[in-house]
């Protein structure tokens, strides 16, 4: 079965992580589970921002409870977009608005509803998948006016928009019309440069040609020439 | 107003079909909650006998959460009840209700070995 999403599951208590994990996995989902917020931050943080698709955060919860790990997940730039989907029980309700306004996308309350966990794990997957896409955009939208202060500076090199020319939308497009009119500018600047480079040859050996023709035709050179010419007679003469 | 069920079936049926009907899976649940709520209450008379609220307000919460979860309603409720005197900081109430919490798993735990031995027996 395919996976459908990478989870991380922070809950202390044992017997609902055991029945969180359980229907998880049977939803399709692969869970990596955590006890407190900080064994939830060393996962996050040994496995990157893109190691999980969304957390599932428990409240009261020892070591690090949940306000403290949804604020330090908020305040990280690397981890900030991920969604977290705060655990609470009924009877909790200004736990998860204080929660909601920290950032977390959404809540879910205990004892769990299977579908209600599907359909919720689902939307926050949907929403990651989207600000994913943007996130994305953006980086690319970047690398494409990097690419062009590059051209300025002469320090372009086209492997920058590698990923950029195979978007098939209208990015993609600007990518690969830029790309190709910098190599078209790069081929036209070689032609020139290689054109400058035979002129010089031919500006050299004419320069070279009018030098042997301003000694041949000197009066000291014609001289030399005809006594030569004549000593080459009377060598013939003699012979 | 009708009293929470000591063990609502339906509750430990729908984990079932939640989890891909595999009833070793359910043994091995009731065997963690029986074990897990056995020592939380322990930590419950603890915490109340050093007069220390906090504790004995997330062992209250936890029996509340997972009894909730196995469908034990009277207990979850009876639980939720001393979290609430937790809160409130009166640790010397809950000594006085840890009786009826005790009965309470009592009854829960006589009812889920009826359960075990009716729809999961052991192998």
């Amino acid at each position: 079965m395919n996976v459908l999403g990478n989870i991380l599951a922070v809950e202390d208590n044992p017997v609902n992580l055991k029945i969180l994990v359980k229907t998880l996995a049977t939803q399709g989902y692969s869970v990596t589970t955590a006890a407190n917020g900080l064994e939830a931050m060393s996962a996050l943080n040994a496995g990157g921002p893109r190691a999980f698709d969304v957390v599932l955060l428990d409240i009261l919860m020892p070591e690090m409870n949940g306000y403290e790990t949804l604020r330090a997940i908020k305040s990280d730039s690397e981890l900030r977009e991920l969604p977290v989907l705060m655990i609470s029980a009924i009877g909790e309700m200004s736990s998860v608005i204080e929660c909601i306004k920290l950032g977390a996308i959404d809540y879910l309350a205990k004892p769990f509803n299977a579908d209600l966990l599907r359909a919720r794990i689902e939307s926050s997957l949907a929403t990651k998948r989207l600000r994913d896409l943007e996130l994305e955009y953006l980086e690319q939208v970047q690398k494409l006016t990097t690419a062009a202060i590059e051209v300025e500076n002469g320090t372009y090199e086209p492997s920058i928009l590698e990923n950029v020319v195979d978007r098939n939308d209208e990015l993609g497009r600007l990518a690969r019309v830029f790309q190709q009119m910098v190599r078209e500018v790069r081929a036209r600047e070689e032609r020139l440069i290689q054109q400058v480079r035979d002129l010089r040859i031919e500006i050299d050996e004419a320069r070279q040609d009018r030098q042997v023709m301003e000694i041949t035709e000197s009066e000291f050179y014609l001289k030399i020439s005809a006594e030569a010419d004549a000593l080459r007679q009377i060598i013939a003469d003699t012979q | 107003m009708i009293a929470p069920a000591v063990l609502d079936p339906s509750a430990l049926d729908q984990i079932l079909e939640d989890t891909g009907g595999d009833p070793e899976f359910i043994i091995e649940l009731i065997r963690d909650y029986r074990d897990n709520t056995r020592a939380l209450l322990v930590e419950l008379v603890d915490a109340c006998a050093s007069d220390d609220p906090a504790r004995a307000r997330r062992a209250a919460h936890t029996i509340k959460g997972t009894s909730a979860s196995m469908g034990a309603l009277a207990l979850s409720a009876l639980a939720a009840d001393a979290e609430a005197q937790c809160l409130a900081g009166n640790v010397q109430d809950i000594a006085r209700s840890l009786p009826a919490l005790q009965d309470a798993f009592r009854l829960v735990d006589q009812n889920l070995e009826q359960r075990l031995s009716h729809d999961w027996a052991e192998s």
